[in-house]
């Protein structure tokens, strides 16, 4: 739960304005934004790699700033830049990782992740002899080590590969499934609408919508429609929409008020009608429509 | 919460780092050490003499000793932490991790201890194999090799954590603690100096260390040795409470 988070920098920059948002337990929520709207401010101060300024942040209702320790063991933190100690292995960066949270006997939970992930072939490769892909495989792995109740992602297919996002998410997936919390950040706009029950865009450190992506799409999103009608066809559904020169072809866009309208419409054409297309609302238009 | 397991973890990331690269970090200072004996001790050594009535060779085991030991854990911590800092790996690897300040002042200061104390017991091995010598007081030996190894890791985890560059870590290095360490009382002795510059090196805090070593292994001081625990065990304190408060505050690491 976060109520009323405020977070400005010393060089007087307001990163996060007033933010309050209450993700479940078991939620897969999304944070989207443009560039410094304050995505990756907010999630790394719930991961407690950045001071607030003001407001409250609770895990599961452990406060950060009462129980910090306690807050950190039930989280498990990718950050958008990947770094890599090079003195280890891919094998040693997961066991110290684990040993951090006390885990000293976890051969058996690293080594499934290490396979999910696929890993195993450079298991024993430092830092320094892994790809860029292999280097963010390895940096959510970390995130996943000590078996977290909150997986937060920090924009996590950035520069990764399709079959590594598809690996990744199905993974991610089978984790939510078994109970984990997930909080991601993304550029991608399709996998938050794939993937996330709940949106929360956020804008100049302030969220503008918060809530189930089907409801975003519904209230924000527009679908597009192309109509093909016979020559006896006359009228239009609504105002804003466009015949075709010859008379045969109607486009428009509606939003959820006016459906009503355009199927009223639909069926009062009847057997004037040839043929009917409608495009669903993606989330890529209400983001551009809520941040711009 | 304790997770005394996770700060082990900690420590023992921060030990084998040093040891991946033993040759650097350990065999490094043993040779620095067969130098120093090589000059000061063959070639300058029969012209110094006697002082406080044991050879110049033997007074210098100590004084290298020491030097090796404040040096190498200074090293460790501060090259660690600066080093994290231009991978990027101070907000996974440090900060997100479930342990206060104090765990992992502790760690960084646990690992520093034992690089320190490796380079020192190492070069008084193989001191031993050019000099004789024997030990006077054992106990007293590993607790100010403790205490010298403790207080130069936590200095090296300060400027770590306040340092932006390398530069800022060699510059204190260069401009602070070689000449504390070379007016320290390394390598003469305080009878040997001026009035004016007696005072000088009485009033340096690696003066004490060092005479706190020198008197634990060889049983003679140039200053007083109770004195000289106190003072040292006093700079520890402060390093100590300093280097949490910093860390705990987030400061230079945490925006």
């Amino acid at each position: 739960m976060i109520q009323g988070l405020e977070k400005r920098y010393k060089n007087g920059v307001k990163a996060i304005s007033g933010v309050d948002l209450e993700i479940a337990s078991g939620e897969f929520f999304a944070i989207l934004g443009p560039n410094g709207a304050g995505k990756s401010t907010l999630i790394n101060i719930v991961a407690q790699v950045v001071s607030k300024s003001a407001g409250t942040v609770e895990v599961f209702g452990v406060s950060i700033d009462r129980h910090p320790q306690e807050a950190k063991m039930l989280l498990g933190f990718t950050p958008q830049e990947v770094a890599l100690d090079p003195f280890f292995t891919v094998l040693e960066v997961l066991q110290n990782h684990s040993g951090y949270y006390g885990l000293a006997h976890n051969q058996e939970w690293i080594a499934t992740i290490m396979q999910r992930l696929g890993l195993e072939a450079c298991a024993l490769r430092t830092g320094r002899q892994l790809s860029g892909g292999m280097k963010r495989r390895l940096s959510i792995a970390k995130a996943l080590v000590h078996r977290p109740k909150l997986l937060i992602l920090d924009e996590p297919t950035a520069g990764v590969d399709v079959a590594l996002r598809h690996a990744l998410w199905a993974f991610i997936r089978e984790l939510h499934a078994l109970g984990t919390t997930i909080l991601l950040t993304t550029h991608y706009l399709e996998e938050a609408q794939q993937l996330a029950g709940r949106v929360a865009i956020l804008r100049d450190g302030a969220v503008v919508a918060c809530d189930r992506t089907e409801q975003l799409l519904r209230r924000f999103g527009t679908r597009r429609f192309e109509v093909v009608v016979t020559e006896d066809s006359v009228g239009l559904p609504f105002e804003g929409c466009q015949r075709s020169s010859d008379g045969k072809r109607i486009v428009g866009e509606f939003c959820w008020e006016q459906s009503a309208s355009l199927f009223a419409w639909l069926s009062q054409e009847g057997e004037r009608l040839e043929d009917v297309r409608i495009t669903e609302a993606s989330l890529e238009e209400v983001f551009l429509r809520l941040t711009e | 919460m304790k997770n005394w397991s996770g700060t082990w973890a900690l420590f023992r990331r921060e030990c084998r780092r040093f040891l991946k690269v033993w040759v650097q970090t350990l065999g490094a200072p043993l040779v620095s050490a067969l130098l120093y004996f090589a000059i000061f001790g063959g070639a300058l050594g029969q012209r110094i003499g006697i002082i406080d009535g044991i050879s110049f060779l033997v007074f210098l085991v100590p004084g290298l000793t020491a030097m090796g030991m404040l040096q190498h854990s200074y090293q460790n911590s501060s090259s660690s932490l600066i080093q994290m800092k231009y991978l990027g790996l101070i907000p996974a690897d440090l900060l997100a991790l479930p342990l206060t300040a104090l765990q992992v002042t502790l760690a960084f200061m646990g690992a520093s201890m034992v690089r320190g104390v490796a380079v020192g017991g190492l070069t008084l091995l193989v001191s031993r194999l050019f000099v004789p010598f024997g030990i006077a007081h054992p106990v007293l030996l590993v607790v100010s090799a403790c205490l010298i190894a403790a207080i130069f890791g936590l200095l090296g985890v300060l400027m770590g954590i306040l340092a932006r560059t390398y530069d800022d870590i060699s510059v204190v290095g260069h401009f602070l603690l070689t000449p504390l360490v070379y007016l320290g009382g390394v390598f003469f002795s305080i009878t040997m100096l001026p009035e004016g510059w007696r005072l000088l090196v009485l009033a340096n805090p690696v003066f004490y260390l060092v005479d706190l070593f020198r008197y634990a292994l060889l049983g003679v001081s140039q200053g007083w040795p109770l004195w000289s625990l106190w003072i040292s065990v006093l700079f520890l304190c402060v390093f100590f409470i300093l280097t949490v408060q910093v860390l705990h505050r987030g400061w230079r690491i945490k925006n």
